[in-house]
C-alpha cells in the first residue's frame, strides 16, 4: 500500500487528511498531511511501512524536508489542469 | 530530538477520485488542490522565495488569467537579484495607490507627502481605522509585491491583476487558510521568527491600504 499525493488518509483519530506533500528517503517516507475539515491541522510524519505514521516535530528535520515537499508538489503535475506550472526553487533562488 | 510519541495508524486509505471535469466534484477538487497549492506557496515563502510564493498565491485566486500570471512568473524567474528591488517596488506601488485613491488636485501633494515621510512614518491612527486588514496582511503583502513586479514589467496587465486581487479578497476564507498553513508550517520548522518578520514587513502594506481606505472615505465625503 503505497501512499501517493492527494490520497485521503483516515487516521485512527477518525479524521481525514489529504496527503499534500511527500518526501521519500531510502527506506523511509515523510508526508505532510492536511486535515480536510480543519485547515490548520497539519501533520508532518514519517513511516517505514505506510501503515503506521509517527508525527515529527524536529525543526531541523522539518526544514530539511521543505524543499523536497515543494518538489513533490511541483513534480506531481496535479496542477497542469489549470495550466499552472510551479517554479523551480533552485533556478529562482 | 523533539519528536512526539504520537503515532497514527491508517485505518483506511482512499484514493482521491475527484474528476475535475465533472460538475459537482469540481469544488471539492479545487478545494483539495488549493490546499496543496497553498502549501507549496507557504513552503516557497518560508524558503525565502517570496516572489514565487506571492505569485502562486495570486495565481490560486485568479484562474481566469492564469496564462498571464504564468507568463509573469516566468519573466520574474528569469530576473536575477529581484529581491533587492523590494524597497523600490514598495515605493512605486505606494505612489500608484496614492494616485488612484486621491483626487487629481491632491495627487502631487500626496505623493510628495509620502516621499517625505516614507511609508514607515504613516501613523498608527490611520491603520487602526482599517484594522480589519490585519488578518489579510500576508495576502495583501503578496499582492502588493506581485502588483509591484507587474508594474515594473508590464503596466498593461495591472488592471487584470487588480481584478484578480478583488476576486481573491472576496474569497476571504482562502486567505485565512493560507495564513494558517504558513504559520503552522513555520512553527513546525522552528521558523516562528520568520513569520513575525513577515508580519512586521507587511505592516507597511497594511498602512498603505489603510491610507487608501481613508482617502476613499475622504473622497466620498467630498462628493
Amino acid at each position: 500500500m503505497k501512499i501517493e499525493l492527494l490520497d485521503v488518509l483516515t487516521l485512527d483519530n477518525d479524521k481525514e487528511y489529504v496527503v499534500s506533500a511527500i518526501s521519500r528517503r531510502d527506506n523511509e517516507n515523510f508526508y505532510c498531511l492536511i486535515n480536510k475539515d480543519q485547515n490548520d491541522d497539519l501533520i508532518i510524519c514519517r513511516t517505514t511501512d505506510d501503515e503506521t505514521l509517527k508525527e515529527i516535530n524536529d525543526p531541523e528535520l522539518v526544514r530539511s524536508l521543505l524543499p523536497e515537499f515543494y518538489k513533490s508538489i511541483k513534480d506531481s503535475h496535479i496542477l497542469d489542469e489549470f495550466n499552472i506550472n510551479l517554479p523551480d526553487l533552485e533556478e529562482n533562488a | 530530538m523533539t519528536e512526539q510519541e504520537r503515532e497514527f495508524k491508517i485505518k483506511m486509505i482512499q484514493k482521491y477520485q475527484g474528476d475535475l471535469n465533472k460538475e459537482g466534484t469540481q469544488i471539492n477538487s479545487l478545494g483539495v488542490l488549493g490546499g496543496v497549492l497553498c502549501l507549496a506557496s507557504g513552503i516557497a515563502y518560508l524558503l525565502e522565495y517570496r516572489f514565487i510564493g506571492a505569485a502562486i498565491l495570486l495565481l490560486f485566486g485568479s484562474f481566469s488569467i492564469t496564462v498571464q500570471i504564468k507568463n509573469l512568473i516566468s519573466t520574474i524567474a528569469k530576473k536575477a537579484g529581484i529581491e533587492q528591488e523590494i524597497e523600490r517596488l514598495k515605493e512605486d506601488i505606494a505612489v500608484d495607490i496614492i494616485n488612484e485613491s486621491v483626487m487629481d488636485n491632491q495627487k502631487d501633494e500626496k505623493v510628495k507627502e509620502y516621499k517625505i515621510n516614507k511609508i514607515e512614518k504613516y501613523n498608527n491612527e490611520i491603520s487602526k481605522q482599517k484594522s480589519g486588514w490585519s488578518s489579510l496582511a500576508i495576502f495583501l503583502g503578496a499582492v502588493v509585491i506581485v502588483l509591484g513586479i507587474s508594474n515594473m514589467l508590464n503596466n498593461d496587465i495591472i488592471s487584470n491583476l487588480i481584478g484578480a486581487t478583488k476576486i481573491f479578497i472576496g474569497a476571504g476564507i482562502e486567505t485565512v487558510y493560507v495564513e494558517k498553513v504558513i504559520e503552522k508550517l513555520a512553527k513546525k520548522a522552528g521558523l516562528e521568527t520568520e513569520v513575525q518578520r513577515l508580519h512586521n514587513e507587511l505592516e507597511i502594506t497594511n498602512n498603505i491600504n489603510s491610507e487608501n481606505y481613508v482617502n476613499e472615505e475622504e473622497r466620498g465625503h467630498s462628493r
